[in-house]
């Protein structure tokens, strides 16, 4: 079986208007292994959203396939990919994306609701933690009006990661933030990466945030490069840690996905899901967990 | 459960946090549903007391008449006392005339008969004679022209130059309000024998009221006498009151049919409410369905919004409704002509409240359907 988090095949997408045909992407390669901090660069226009909602399921490739975890998502209708979203994947916008009328713990709590499979105090009790995680404790109760733009990227951090996802896929994390907030930010990314083995996606054009990736992809003209990452960047956050200790937040990422691992189990028992996409999500699951356990012990 | 929880949640923060738009819109289907409910006491409580009215004036269950105003005559009146099952034949003159300017009903009635006609004597006592010029006057009619007992009066037929003058013996209520409605003046009670001479129909009446007997069937009774008399029209007091309940639900159907706009005018204040959320929150939907969130899960928020303002408005406005019946049950109560009791109809509260609720949801149907319209991608394009 794969360990890969996230495989584009030769995807490609052309938009269509009335006059012309513009090809966004033309036959993307990319595969992303379970745990790495991929960033994939490249000017304004040059398809990296596209890329980023085909992998994330928001949009369809008009060729190509797309695999995340383990499933295959390409031809899945509307709500089988909202479904998948909220079990596989995390997101995060530059624009923090909070829902107002949501506190904080309720924004982190909501994609946990979504899945369908956590009832309200699980759910309640896993957004606590990666509020914890994430360095907003006593926070919960505000709401995103009541946060500084830091914070409430950290909120929006803590949302992509409560479901366990696969893979988050995150657009310009820093664009709306000052530098001290980007780098607090971009600190406990990297941080979260480390610790947690969380796959993360960075898609931006800001070259400094390439520095933190394990690989750097290039996109222009609708084609992919890979290049080796830079160091610089990640040697200067290293001293920047989140809310709780590395040790302690591994345990902790073991807990939550043991959780997980349940709650997609009861789904299996009742009939909830598709039994081959639980089966193949079950299997992705259970690696991860076996993985922090080899790391703890 | 959890998902309803989360969108409740989103919900009281949504109202809360637009107070006055809110407000409005609750209030927009509270007046809506507290003109219907109003109108709909009002019309039970008028009907019941027309029923009482009815039931009270005309002694007796079925009513004879002939084809003209005044030409039922005295010997059928006895021989309709004869037939068997009859136990009592009240005659009655009831035709319009004048006081002066004044149009008034006269009331031609034997003074046994005044019990069924007078609720109470104001001032005075009444005739005790079939003849005599006497005659007792309606409470109204007597504010109206400032009638005393002891003033004269002279009353005159709707037809002819004939006219006679009669003393006021005493100031009553008279309970015959239904035709009062129509009465452009009030009630003058003569004795009977004085109205068919002030007719020029001496040994004629304008209808044979006929009380049947214990255990006897109105409707039997009303085929004997047409049978009987095949020139007569023959009505039971139920079609009498039958009569008035159409007259009454034609007044309630137009009265309805301008709540109708107000209702229109609550669904279309929701529709734009839900509307307007929807595009406020066109962002945070797509937010969500980037997050998992499914289409229902969506259309549940928006539903509920509505659900609560339907609720909300439902319940206002029945409240308003209550209270707007007892103001215009008070406001009919101070023309004279009926008193209608204030009874709280269970089914209309409840159609009124249900009537809200489902709107509410109604109305919401258009903007949910665009709130789940919105693809997750657009949070991406709006970056």
């Amino acid at each position: 079986m794969s360990e890969e988090a996230l495989v584009l095949r030769d995807v490609k997408k052309v938009y269509r208007t009335q006059t012309e045909e513009i090809q966004v992407l033309k036959g993307i390669n990319l595969a992303i292994r379970e745990g790495e901090l991929a960033v994939i660069m490249g000017p304004s226009g040059s398809g990296k959203s596209t890329l980023l909602s085909i992998a994330g399921g928001l949009d369809k490739p008009t060729e190509g396939r797309v695999i995340v975890g383990g499933v295959d998502i390409t031809d899945m209708s509307e709500e089988e990919l909202a479904k998948i979203r909220a079990r596989k994947i995390g997101f995060v916008f530059q624009s923090f994306n909070l829902v107002r009328n949501f506190t904080a713990l309720e924004n982190v709590m909501a994609p946990l609701i979504f899945t369908g499979l956590y009832t309200w105090r699980e759910a309640a009790e896993i957004a606590g933690k990666m509020l914890e995680v994430v360095g907003l404790k006593g926070h919960e109760h505000k709401f995103p009006g009541q946060l500084s733009g830091g914070q409430q990227q950290r909120v929006a951090i803590a949302r992509a990661l409560a479901p366990g996802p696969d893979v988050v896929l995150m657009d310009e994390p820093t664009g709306s933030l000052d530098v001290d907030s980007a780098i607090r930010v971009l600190g406990l990314v990297k941080w979260l990466n480390e610790a947690l083995g969380q796959t993360i996606v960075i898609v931006t054009h800001n070259p400094e945030i390439s520095e933190l990736a394990t690989r750097t992809f290039y996109i222009r003209g609708g084609m992919i490069y890979e290049q080796p990452p830079g160091q610089t960047l990640a040697d200067r956050l290293k001293e920047l840690k989140g809310g709780v200790g590395s040790g302690e937040l591994k345990s902790l990422q073991l807990s939550m996905l043991k959780v997980k691992l349940e709650a997609l189990e009861r789904a299996a028992s009742k009939g909830l899901a598709d039994a081959e996409v639980i089966e193949a999500e079950l299997r992705a699951l259970e690696r991860r967990i076996s993985r922090l356990e080899k790391l703890l012990a | 459960m959890s998902m309803l929880k989360l969108a409740l949640k989103f919900v009281e923060r949504d109202i809360l946090f637009k107070k006055l738009i809110a407000a409005l819109t609750i209030l927009a289907i509270a007046s809506g549903v507290a003109a219907f409910i109003s109108l709909r006491i009002l019309g039970i409580g008028s009907r019941t007391a027309a029923i009482q009215i009815v039931e009270q004036v005309l002694p007796g269950e079925v009513l004879v008449y002939g084809q003209g105003i005044y030409d039922v005559s005295e010997d059928v009146v006895r021989d309709l006392e004869r037939l068997p099952g009859v136990e009592r034949v009240t005659p009655a003159i009831l035709v319009t005339g004048f006081i002066g300017r004044h149009s008034v009903f006269v009331l031609g009635v034997r003074p046994e008969d005044l019990k069924n006609v007078v609720s109470r004597y104001v001032e005075g006592s009444p005739f005790t004679g079939l003849t005599g010029p006497y005659a007792i006057a309606d409470l109204g009619l007597a504010e109206k022209l400032s009638l005393k007992v002891g003033d004269k009066v002279t009353v005159k037929p709707p037809y002819g130059g004939s006219f006679k003058q009669y003393e006021v013996v005493a100031i009553a209520e008279v309970t015959m309000k239904i035709e009062e409605i129509a009465a452009a003046g009030g009630y003058v009670v003569l004795p009977l024998r004085e109205a068919q001479n002030l007719l020029g129909r001496p040994g004629y009446v304008s209808m044979a009221v006929v009380k049947v007997a214990e255990g006897v069937d109105p409707v039997a009774m009303k085929n004997l006498i047409s049978l009987i008399y095949p020139g007569s029209r023959v009505m039971l007091r139920e079609e009498v009151i039958g009569v008035v309940f159409k007259v009454m639900s034609l007044i309630e159907s137009l009265l309805l049919s301008t709540t109708m706009i107000g209702i229109m005018v609550a669904v279309f204040g929701t529709v734009s409410t839900i509307t307007s959320t929807v595009r406020e929150h066109q962002r945070e939907i797509a937010i969500m369905r980037a997050n998992g969130a499914l289409r229902r899960d969506v259309a549940l928020i928006f539903m509920l919004e509505a659900l609560v303002y339907g609720v909300a408005g439902g319940l206002l406005g029945i409240v308003f409704g209550i209270v707007g019946a007892q103001v215009g049950i008070n406001i009919v109560a101070s023309f004279g002509f009926l008193n209608p009791p204030l009874i709280l109809d269970v089914p209309s509260l409840a159609l009124g409240f249900f009537m809200a609720t489902g709107l509410g949801v109604l109305s919401s149907i258009y903007p949910v359907w665009r709130a789940t319209s919105i693809r997750p991608v657009e949070v991406l394009k709006s970056e």
